[in-house]
């Protein structure tokens, strides 16, 4: 049996060390990678699985009593907003819903409202004071609706173009560049 | 002696994890519907506190998802398309357990790629000993068959009973208080009285026995002019506890400021149980008036 030649085992393990170096710096720079684009992001920013799709089934009692169903108004563009009157943003965004109604309504617009668990005296008290329509928002008081669309918050809206086909998700308050963005371009001239 | 003592030690843990796998796979009865809703809860991710599952969060939002679950499972629906609905709703986002394909790929590949490396890695260091060290080598090769082994049969077990033990840790998490408490206190102490009641009764939903929730709702509701509503929440809670003071006190200022007549008895009781009370003096004066 004869001795390994030292210089031959130094060899190996100068070669091993180098590939344990090499191996660190590769997990360092996958970390640094993975971390620098990931801690960069919104965490709200989560696409939804609807996109693309047609939209969930929307229908049920509405604040003021009556039904409302979202097929029925296939071939308008529609807003569908999950909103409380507990949430502030929700409170803020009002205003900029019923504008956007009234100014493009006339092409086609139309904003459905789902009321998620909430209180309906507050909800209808809340809309009489910024003139939105009861009739428009289908109550939803233990959250089965906000489920069934698949939202992370309130307030948040879906874009469901004129075929029934969500187009777009807004998580968080609407902007009217927002609106000008995504929605203008899907209305009729 | 050695050699055999290794191989001992290696069929040992060979037969415990396999005896813990035969006890951890075969569960008895079928599960509930409730247990099944906790598994599939367990492994989605609350869209509010999304480092949380739906099983643990108190959030409303994770109330109602547990509901869907429950609604779909009742239906018919197997766990694991409940869990494909979800994915498709709210995106492979919800999945606590990302899926086996796309970016979530190498997670599931890693271990795999670590445990082959780590294989290649000992082989290769039980193979490079110098010659001269031929017996001992002859003594390690059962050693070290014996310690994957063990590893093997710990990752394998760990791996079997950690889904068990998940709905477990989630339901003691559940019984932690709700903090709808919190945040409607929060929003009285800002004035803003309506969200307030609004989270009161959130919190009263979750736990409608809790006695000092429906006393601050019942309360909030008498300041701002809801005494009727104030007189259906703490009904209950008289009934209940009929020596509850603070009940009884706020019952009778509602049912009186409602136009119910049991509100002078309900303020009498009141009295006899708490006529030192700093209100009582106030109560008296209210119903010598009458």
């Amino acid at each position: 049996m004869t001795a390994v030649p030292v210089d031959a085992a130094g060899g190996r393990r100068l070669g091993r060390g180098a590939l344990g170096v090499a191996l660190a710096l590769c997990i360092a720079a996958a970390a640094w990678a993975v971390f620098s684009t990931g801690l960069g992001r919104d965490p709200r920013d989560v696409p939804s699985g609807l996109v693309g799709r047609p939209a969930p089934a929307l229908r049920g009692s509405t604040l003021a009593g009556g039904t409302l169903d979202l097929a029925a108004l296939r071939g308008k563009v529609v807003l569908v907003n999950v909103w409380a009157a507990w949430c502030g943003p929700c409170r803020d965004e009002l205003p900029l819903l019923t504008a956007a109604e009234r100014a493009l309504g006339g092409r086609g617009l139309r904003v459905v409202g789902i009321d998620t668990r909430d209180g309906a005296r507050q909800a209808k008290s809340l809309l009489a004071t910024s003139g939105g329509d009861p009739t428009m928002s289908v109550v939803d008081p233990v959250g089965r609706v906000a489920v069934d669309w698949g939202v992370l918050g309130v307030p948040e809206t879906f874009l469901v173009d004129a075929d029934g086909v969500v187009q777009g998700r807004q998580v968080g308050p609407l902007t009217s560049s927002w609106i000008d963005r995504n929605v203008v371009p899907l209305l009729s001239p | 002696m050695r050699t055999v003592a290794a191989a001992a030690v290696a069929v040992v843990l060979v037969a415990g994890a396999a005896v813990g796998l035969v006890r951890a796979a075969s569960g008895g009865a079928p599960p509930t519907v409730a247990q099944q809703t906790e598994q599939v809860a367990a492994g989605l991710r609350c869209p509010t506190c999304a480092g949380e599952s739906v099983a643990a969060s108190r959030a409303d939002a994770a109330d109602s998802m547990r509901a869907v679950i429950a609604d779909q499972l009742r239906a018919g629906r197997t766990p694991a398309q409940v869990r494909a609905w979800f994915a498709q709703r709210y995106g492979d986002w919800v999945l606590l357990d990302p899926p086996s394909r796309g970016p979530g790929l190498p997670l599931h590949l890693l271990p795999l790629a670590a445990l082959g490396i780590g294989a290649i890695a000992l082989v290769g260091a039980t193979r490079r000993r110098p010659p001269q060290a031929g017996v001992v080598r002859r003594r390690r090769v059962p050693l070290v068959a014996a310690a994957v082994t063990a590893c093997a049969a710990i990752a394998v077990a760990v791996a079997a009973t950690s889904g068990a033990a998940q709905p477990q840790l989630s339901s003691a998490a559940a019984a932690a208080p709700a903090d709808g408490v919190q945040r409607g206190r929060q929003l009285e102490a800002q004035g803003r009285l309506e969200d307030a009641a609004t989270a009161y009764r959130a919190a009263l939903r979750d736990d409608p026995a809790d006695e000092q929730v429906a006393l601050r709702l019942g309360f909030l509701l008498l300041r701002t002019q809801h005494a009727a509503e104030a007189v259906d929440v703490l009904t209950p809670v008289v009934a209940r506890n009929g020596r509850s003071t603070q009940a009884l006190l706020v019952l009778g200022l509602a049912q009186r400021a409602a136009g119910d007549p049991a509100a002078s008895a309900t303020l009498q009781r009141f009295l006899a149980l708490a006529p030192d009370d700093p209100a009582a003096g106030k109560v008296r004066s209210l119903l010598g008036s009458r």
